[in-house]
């Protein structure tokens, strides 16, 4: 069921925030994370595999920036 | 794993750590001193002159920069080693000796060269810089010439060449004058040493340096010829050595006695046999079995000191699997390996994100070709990398086929609701020939579905980790097997009500029936639909929020609260979390599917269409030329690309989400004695 006419540009705006946002917060987060992880496994090579995962973490947020994006996408009409 | 000790007389020794070096069987456990009254044994007589050999031998290869080539077939390495290898060194150190002098006098030269290169431009003799009583000397290097120096000083001599400056002055006006000149980005020079014609000077400094660098060319010369000559030799008397220092220190890991020694050891228990045949034909030696399938004492699930080493069994195409697993931490001796869930579930991850019959195929094919070149390679990172993208090529050609029909980007059948010419182009068009697979989901067009999916196969991911975590936990502590029920009943009510709310409607927009309406009723057909109608977030009538899913979840927390305590309640949400995380899987494959098609679009429009119209053969021909060269670029980036991010989320997917439900690690591995071998990555 779409949004009145003249809500969705507000829509529209609200996906672009969103996505944005968590963009962003997710690249801050992997900057810092990423930064010390290359130092440890400077330290300790065989600890690569302990670090990917905590490099990564941060992706689930703009994972979940993109899934309000899509269910608001939803609420566009075409 | 089976304990065994290893007992025997001491002349035996030597003759003993050979053998059990060929048999490469046993997993050597360090004895410690004064351990149950035993000393530790001492190395092999060979041992200190061998490692003193091998460290020179060390400093020489390093010095001829020979570099750690593929493991040379050891070859027999004549018994002079010690000879060969002083000589050599004598020959070595002399000429590097003679390479760092010439190295630190050129370097000298250079330094003298840079000085007096800007006093050969002013037509002054060196001395004529110094040794005045009245006279100031400014020497020094100018941005752009300066003018008016008679505003500091109205009595002066100045000599310039371009950037360059030397200016005379009576002492008392110097210090206006310098004033002046630093005003006017004036940086004075030190005046070099000596004196005569700095000209001169620079011309005999010149051609000394060229003499000095045909010297030490001459001498770099003669090392490449020594390294030439001695790569071969050095690397595989190196090996030699390595082996014959490990045996010969071999004993330090041992218990010794007066008159006999003791080995302890892990061996695989169906190897057993093969290790008593090996020692038997040594008078006076035995082994025996302390324990045979290692049974653990304690009851906590954790890792142990005492724990035997493990060693990692699964089919052989799936070995290479067990890399990624190791990756992470090797597995303790109490728990189940994950590898053979791992090597379904990463190259499926892989397959979903990639999802194209195209890019699988060229992996696929890519993959088998660089996996033949690499027969003689050994096992490395690498190449367990390889086969598990063989196998990722494998499933995303699968799927491309049969699940999201399109390769290249191109749909195998154009979506129904097409309007534009790019849109409308497919397989089936450009082949001629009616494919005659119709893809249940569109990836441009059905992302919801695309999502329901991911969820779905996060609930199948995480339901298989919290059983192995389960099984693992069973026979240790009944405890937290229940508190594994628990997350088992709140992942299914979880899964259910997000199932529930995606089954809202039995047709979407398009006339498609959405996957979770066909999830919830063919699937799930038998799970009871009473339930609470919540219209207000969607749960309508007709898919109202089961109460059996609502009980799991209210049981699941309670049974949690029971077994694992409150703490654990914290990650109710993050289990959420986790499984809405598998959305990744569908923003990815979208992600890489609309790269595709924009790259797609831009090839045809700009370049294959206008040719195809222009009717004309020379422009149609060029046109298709180029287009393809373009085509093949673009996609070679959309291939790497989406084949980099389906690789990290797809192993990202496995550690982060699924390990984490049960995997403990910190294993040691399995490491007989004999095996050499290099650290991974």
């Amino acid at each position: 069921m779409p949004a009145p006419a003249e809500a969705q540009g507000l829509i529209g705006m609200a996906i672009a925030l969103t996505v944005a946002g968590t963009g962003l917060a997710t690249a801050w987060a992997e900057k810092v994370i990423g930064a010390a992880s290359v130092g440890a496994i400077a330290e300790k090579p065989e600890l690569f595999g302990r670090v990917l995962p905590l490099v990564v973490i941060p992706e689930t947020i703009v994972i979940f920036g993109l899934i309000i994006a899509f269910l608001m996408l939803g609420q566009l009409g075409t | 794993m089976t304990r065994a000790l290893i007992i025997g007389p001491r002349e035996n020794l030597e003759a003993t750590v050979e053998s059990l070096y060929g048999l490469k069987l046993v997993h050597i456990v360090d004895h410690r001193e004064g351990e149950e009254g035993l000393e530790i044994g001492r190395p092999l007589p060979t041992a200190s002159e061998a490692s003193e050999i091998l460290v020179k031998l060390r400093s020489i290869a390093s010095v001829l920069q020979v570099e750690e080539t593929k493991p040379t077939p050891t070859k027999e390495v004549a018994g002079d080693l010690r000879e060969k290898i002083l000589s050599l060194e004598l020959n070595i150190s002399e000429e590097d000796a003679a390479k760092k002098k010439t190295q630190a006098l050129l370097q000298d030269l250079s330094r003298k060269i840079d000085e007096v290169r800007p006093f050969a431009e002013l037509p002054l003799s060196l001395a004529d810089y110094r040794g005045y009583d009245s006279l100031e000397v400014f020497v020094g290097k100018v941005g752009r010439e300066i003018d008016g120096l008679d505003s500091a000083s109205a009595d002066y001599e100045a000599f310039s060449a371009p950037g360059l400056l030397a200016v005379f002055v009576p002492k008392p006006q110097s210090a206006a004058m310098r004033d002046f000149l630093i005003q006017h980005g004036f940086t004075s020079l030190p005046v070099p040493e000596g004196d005569g014609d700095p000209r001169e000077i620079l011309s005999n400094l010149l051609a000394e340096r060229e003499r000095r660098e045909a010297r030490l060319k001459e001498v770099e010369q003669r090392l490449d010829t020594l390294r030439e000559r001695y790569a071969g030799f050095l690397s595989a008397a190196k090996a030699h050595l390595e082996v014959t220092v490990e045996k010969a220190e071999a004993p330090l890991r041992f218990a010794v006695t007066d008159h006999t020694f003791i080995v302890e050891g892990w061996v695989p228990t169906e190897s057993f046999k093969q290790l008593e045949r090996g020692l038997q034909r040594f008078p006076g030696l035995f082994a025996t079995e302390l324990e045979q399938n290692h049974r653990l004492e304690h009851v906590e699930p954790g890792p142990s000191e005492t724990d035997p080493p493990v060693l990692l069994r699964n089919a052989k195409p799936l070995r290479p699997f067990e890399m990624l697993v190791r990756l992470f931490s090797t597995p303790n001796y109490r728990e189940i390996d994950p590898t053979f869930v791992l090597a379904f579930t990463f190259p499926i991850f892989f397959g979903l994100m990639v999802g194209d019959a195209g890019y699988g195929l060229v992996w696929m094919v890519y993959g088998f070709w660089l996996f033949r070149r690499w027969k003689d390679r050994p096992w490395d990172f690498w190449k367990n990398l390889l086969v598990t993208l063989i196998w990722g090529g494998f499933w995303s050609l699968l799927f491309g086929v049969f699940f999201f029909g399109e390769a290249f980007g191109i749909p195998f059948h154009h979506p129904a609701l097409a309007s534009t010419r790019v849109e409308l182009l497919d397989w089936s068009a450009i082949l001629g020939v009616n494919i005659p697979l119709h893809t249940p989901l569109e990836k441009l067009e059905q992302i919801t579905d695309f999502i329901v999916l991911s969820i779905f196969a996060a609930y199948v991911h995480l339901a298989i980790g919290f059983i192995i975590g389960l099984v693992n936990d069973l026979g240790h502590n009944r405890k937290h097997a229940l508190g594994k029920v628990a997350w088992l009943l709140i992942l299914t009510g979880f899964f259910v009500v997000m199932i529930v709310r995606s089954a809202r409607w039995p047709v979407d927009a398009e006339g498609r029936t959405p996957f979770g309406y066909l999830i919830w009723n063919k699937l799930l057909g038998w799970f009871p639909r009473d339930g609470y109608v919540y219209a207000q977030i969607g749960f309508g009538p007709s898919n109202p929020i089961p109460w059996a899913a609502i009980g799991m979840l209210v049981g699941g927390v309670g049974l949690l609260l029971a077994t694992e305590g409150p703490l654990h309640i914290m990650e109710f949400f993050g289990l959420l979390a986790n499984i809405v995380s598998y959305a990744r899987l569908a923003a990815v494959g979208v992600a890489k599917a609309a790269m595709a098609f924009a790259f797609n679009v831009i090839v045809l429009e700009t370049m294959i269409f206008p040719a195809l119209d222009s009717g004309n053969v020379v422009s149609l021909i060029l046109g298709f030329l180029i287009g393809i060269i373009i085509a093949l670029v673009f996609h070679f980036i959309v291939f790497l690309l989406g084949a980099v991010t389906a690789i990290i989320q797809a192993i990202r997917l496995n550690y982060v989400e699924f390990f984490i439900k049960f995997f403990r690690g910190a294993g040691t591995p399995f490491q007989p004695f004999g095996e050499r071998t290099k650290p991974e990555v």
